[in-house]
């Protein structure tokens, strides 16, 4: 009888362990796949996702998620114009969603993912049906190929450096844009939220700054000054500073050098 | 009892139940994890059996563990002809010296994303063809560890991607 048990022991431990060892192996492989995945039922709601999920978007935990986000009632997926390009899905059809960038402040707002310095994660989207037996979709899977994760402060330090570098030459919204390697618009949004002014005001405003400077070389006649900053000293240079400073350049030079 | 006093056969006590204690605690985390297994079995098969592009999982010895249909798919070679160990990757054959890299260095735990990969399907043994009408469409790989037992790095994974 002993001997029977055991038997039967050492069988279903074999058997289970070659069961785990290959199963083991496809959830590791899901697991540590680098990419986000999650795993939706047919009615949107998550049912499973990986590491990179949980890392790459910052959500809290699976319990915080799985079950809970439902990919149809998500405010971003809806405001992307997106919800019925992903219900494609459900008929059967693989659905590729390019250039979806994902608000990250709305994200933390709706979904209560981890407050980090993210701007935009922009991910190419692959959403295809997993069938079963029957040929049914009995949960579908999306995959984000991550392009790139925008943090605001990064991209900003980018664009102020890149206005300083040039303050000497015209203004170029898409120079600067570039350099942050933001599109213009981004940049644009991105530029005020953070610093409160648009980046042609910044750009004004470290102009004016140098010339400020350079108000204070004696050696230099106002109009020279205004030279050496690349600005005419005409009635509208004249008037931008005055509104900026408070006072007019000759004024501001007398009241400096007291 | 012999010359053992009370408290210390107490304490020989106590430490019996922590060992207890942790070698339940050690089944308990093992049967939940196989639970979630057993569980999600069919998932786990569905998820890469259904992915749209190609996968290989290989060993350190550079066999095939396993392919998805994609990949079997876009080399035109059936499903059958991968089984455990039957295609190799040979390294020989690998013209492309990012991938290279990448299988010698995926099992230092590294992950990597490859670019204008190139003959990306001429490595493998056994693969004599490529879909002909879309090769070079798969140009962007990515190369990943996987630790089967949360140490050792068994497999690594690669992935293509148009």
């Amino acid at each position: 009888m002993k001997e029977q048990i055991e038997d039967a022991q050492r069988s279903l431990t074999k058997s289970f362990q070659s069961l785990f060892t290959e199963h083991e192996l496809l959830a590791k492989v899901i697991e540590c796949f680098p990419y986000p995945i999650q795993i939706f039922t047919p009615d949107g709601t998550v049912r499973m996702i990986n590491k990179a999920a949980l890392e790459t978007i910052g959500i809290r935990s699976l319990e915080s998620h799985i079950g809970k986000y439902n990919v149809f009632q998500d405010p971003i997926v809806r405001a992307l114009g997106v919800e019925d390009q992903v219900r494609q899905v459900l008929t059967g059809k693989t659905v590729q969603l390019t250039d979806f960038n994902a608000p990250y402040q709305d994200m933390i707002r709706y979904f209560n993912v981890v407050d980090r310095d993210i701007q935009t994660i922009s991910s190419d989207i692959t959403c295809f049906p997993l069938p079963n037996a029957d040929g049914e979709v009995e949960y579908f899977a999306a995959v984000f190929i991550i392009k790139k994760i925008y943090r605001g402060k990064e991209e900003i330090s980018r664009g102020k450096q890149y206005i300083k570098d040039h303050w000497l030459e015209p203004f170029d919204l898409s120079a600067t844009a570039k350099a942050a390697c933001l599109s213009k618009a981004q940049f644009a949004k991105l530029f005020k939220k953070h610093t409160g002014v648009t980046p042609h005001e910044y750009y004004i405003n470290y102009k004016i700054s140098k010339l400020k400077e350079k108000l204070l070389d004696t050696n230099l006649t106002v109009a020279q000054a205004f030279a050496a900053c690349n600005m005419d000293y005409n009635g509208h240079s004249a008037k931008l500073f005055k509104r900026k400073v408070g006072v007019s350049p000759s004024v501001y030079r007398k009241m400096s050098l007291k | 009892m012999g010359d053992k006093t009370i408290e210390q056969l107490l304490g020989e006590l106590a430490e019996v139940q922590k060992m207890l204690e942790e070698r339940t605690a050690v089944h308990g985390q093992m049967l939940r994890k196989f639970q979630f297994l057993v569980a999600n079995a069919g998932l786990f098969s569905q998820i890469i059996d259904f992915f749209p592009y190609p996968i290989a999982v290989f060993t350190p010895q550079y066999t095939l563990a396993m392919v998805n249909k994609a990949f079997a798919a876009e080399t035109k070679t059936p499903l059958q002809n991968f089984k455990k160990g039957a295609i190799r990757i040979l390294q020989y054959k690998i013209d492309d010296a990012q991938l290279a890299a990448a299988f010698t260095k995926v099992f230092s735990g590294d992950t990597f994303y490859l670019e204008e990969v190139k003959n990306p399907f001429s490595m493998f043994s056994g693969i004599s063809q490529q879909s002909a009408p879309h090769a070079g469409r798969f140009s962007r790989a990515v190369v990943f560890p996987v630790p089967v037992n949360d140490v050792e790095i068994t497999h690594g994974v690669i992935v293509f991607m148009p």
